[in-house]
């Protein structure tokens, strides 16, 4: 008889001065924390920089962990790390396909979202109002503030953070004096926080935390809410985020607002079945690494195309036209429109539009028109190329 | 029609002997039933068209069909309505025009179906093929018991055709058989045309006085010969002089005089 194959996912935090590391058993739903300090950063930047086919140390951790698990197979591996931009992406890409790694397999996510992966994961009475994580590391400290709202689905999942560093220090904890100082500048920061929203659940990340230093702080938190050490919430998170993946949960439940997603979805306004209609072609909470689209389109009588932008938490609107100047005359419907629409970051948009001509019969003019939409706080702009 | 409608093309062609050319998708195969119906046959729909259409446009259920219309004997008019409909490309008006241009093929003569596909192929430049095609529609004629005045035309327009592929002395008889059948002014007018373009103007004369060409309809010859001769030399006379020596070449090397 066919034994089934026990399947597991991996989660890597490099967000810190180790790898930490968790891995999810599929079948049962059993989440593990692998024991730490296995990779350094300093191993990891080399195994970024120069992978190679035999690189020890993320290979060795890998096979460690299967062998623990005693699972047949590692599916998935997602990693979350800061600063998604295109260069990291490819490099991280890169180096794990180099050891063997389907890059359909790997995702890299933001640690707000690897947040939002692992709260949500957590009894429902911890986020029935805001949860806060503090995440302190050496010099930089975060706040990271998920909220839902929406009682329609999809429920808008959103994280807001907010740059703490300089708050307190680790020299300053050495001393009695400099703990009541850190003390008293931590209360007051949280107090001014917690006054403007409903939190029912912290989370603090670090080691500086399991030191015996907050007193009137930690009252303060302790306060009608559930607080938390979370050391390895990144690394768990990561697990839930590629469980949810290889399970291909609804994507329809959640709407993910935070870095590394998409913020708007992107409609065409196309002619189908005679009647006009918008096509999908990028949804917003989409990872913007995998948002970018390609598609062909035959132009009627006119010479542009109508996209339809739409943020779906304001559903502020706005069309976006692209007018095909410089075609040559032909006919209706006999010329074809290569469109691309292009993420460069969770923000930035570009949107080319090419003439193709119409197979044999009407050659390609080679005109392309290219319009760049970016998000800011004062909505979407538009600028040409 | 306003707006744009989704469309795949793909990156294998299928190819189309009759027009020389490559279509990628399925809207390109309606184009080309649509606007070069004269010259679709119904052997167009052949199982190399169906496998393109199923594996390669990947539409399986089309690909049925045109096969069961094509093994049950389904007529051209069936299968070019089956592959125009499957797609979004052509409004109702169009198809409806479409089915009117079927219904018309099929009552005209197959005589009058090759004179129409003739015309075609000279349209399109191709005039190797629009020669073999009048061919056949004189064959077809003969059985048809067509009258003189068919028989003079086809042989006109043959002369015509002969003419632009720069077949001078084929285009001449022609012309001469097209008068033989029966006199008729254009073949007359176009015949003096020809001696213009062959520099044959001491010949004239006799072909006026012979065909009792009026003064008007010599003027219009030359008219026609003048706007001929200008637009060679202003639009591309240096291409248009790489191509005759590229013709005589032809011709010498394959024995045409």
């Amino acid at each position: 008889m066919e034994t089934k194959k026990r399947i597991m996912e991996v989660g890597f935090d490099v967000t810190g001065d180790w790898v930490n590391a968790s891995y999810i058993i599929l079948e049962e739903g059993i989440l593990e924390n692998f024991p730490g300090q296995q990779v350094s950063k300093e191993q990891w930047k080399r195994f970024l920089s120069a992978p190679k086919k035999e690189d020890g140390p993320i290979r060795d951790l890998l096979y460690q962990m299967q062998e623990q698990s005693g699972c047949d197979e590692i599916h998935g591996l997602l990693i979350t790390m800061e600063g998604l931009t295109e260069e990291h992406i490819i490099e991280v890409m890169a180096a794990a396909e180099t050891i063997g790694f389907d890059k359909h397999h790997l995702r890299i996510i933001s640690p707000g979202e690897s947040i939002l992966h692992y709260i949500i994961h957590q009894k429902k009475e911890i986020w029935s109002s805001a949860v806060i994580v503090f995440d302190f590391k050496g010099e930089q400290f975060m706040m990271r503030k998920m909220t839902t709202s929406g009682l329609r689905l999809p429920k808008q999942l959103k994280i807001t953070e907010k740059d703490l560093s300089g708050t307190f220090t680790e020299e300053q904890l050495a001393t009695e004096e400099g703990r009541m100082e850190a003390d008293q500048a931590f209360l007051t920061c949280i107090q001014e926080e917690f006054r403007r929203t409903a939190v029912s659940g912290v989370i603090l990340v670090g080691k500086v935390f399991e030191l015996q230093w907050m007193k009137q702080s930690l009252n303060f938190l302790c306060e009608r809410r559930r607080v938390f050490l979370g050391n390895n919430i990144y690394a768990e998170g990561s697990c839930y985020a590629a469980m949810r993946l290889y399970q291909k949960q609804d994507p329809g439940d959640f709407y993910f607002d935070c870095e590394g997603r998409t913020k708007i979805n992107i409609d065409l306004a196309i002619v189908h079945h005679k009647k006009q209609a918008l096509i999908c072609l990028s949804k917003a909470g989409t990872y913007w690494y995998k948002a970018s689209v390609q598609i062909q389109v035959l132009l009627g009588r006119d010479k542009e195309l109508k996209f339809v932008l739409t943020d779906p938490v304001s559903k502020e609107t706005k069309t976006l036209f692209i007018e095909l100047e410089g075609l040559p005359k032909r006919p209706e419907k006999t010329t074809r429109v290569d469109i691309r629409v292009m993420c460069y970051g969770d923000r930035s948009y570009e949107f080319i539009a090419t003439d193709l001509g119409f197979g044999d019969f009407f050659e390609s003019s080679g005109v392309c028109v290219k319009k760049k939409v970016m998000l800011t706080r004062r909505g979407m702009e538009e600028g040409e190329e | 029609m306003s707006g744009v409608f989704l469309s795949k093309q793909y990156a294998m062609p299928y190819y189309i002997a009759e027009i020389d050319k490559n279509i990628y998708s399925i809207e390109e195969l309606s184009y080309y039933l649509y606007h070069y119906l004269p010259i679709v046959e119904r052997d167009f729909f052949c199982d190399e068209l169906v496998d393109y259409i199923e594996q390669v446009l990947g539409m399986k259920m089309i690909g049925n069909r045109m096969r069961e219309y094509i093994h049950q004997r389904g007529t051209l008019a069936d299968l070019v309505l089956l592959t125009v409909k499957s797609t979004d490309y052509f409004d109702e008006i169009e198809i409806l025009a479409l089915q009117k241009r079927l219904d018309e093929r099929k009552k005209m003569s197959p005589a009058g179906l090759a004179l129409d596909k003739a015309e075609a192929f000279v349209k399109l430049g191709k005039y190797g093929q629009a020669v073999e095609t009048y061919k056949v529609c004189l064959t077809k004629g003969q059985e048809e018991k067509a009258g003189e005045d068919f028989f003079s035309q086809i042989h006109c327009r043959l002369g015509s055709v002969y003419g632009k592929m720069l077949r001078f002395e084929e285009a001449e008889d022609a012309y001469r058989q097209s008068m033989i059948i029966k006199a008729n002014k254009e073949a007359q007018m176009k015949m003096v045309l020809l001696l213009l373009i062959q520099g044959r103007e001491a010949e004239l004369p006799v072909y006026i006085k012979a065909f009792n060409l009026s003064e008007p309809q010599v003027r219009e010859c030359e008219r026609q010969y003048g706007r001929a001769r200008q637009t060679y030399l202003q639009t591309k006379p240096r291409e248009m002089k790489d191509l005759a020596e590229m013709k005589a070449n032809y011709r010498r090397e394959n024995g045409y005089h």
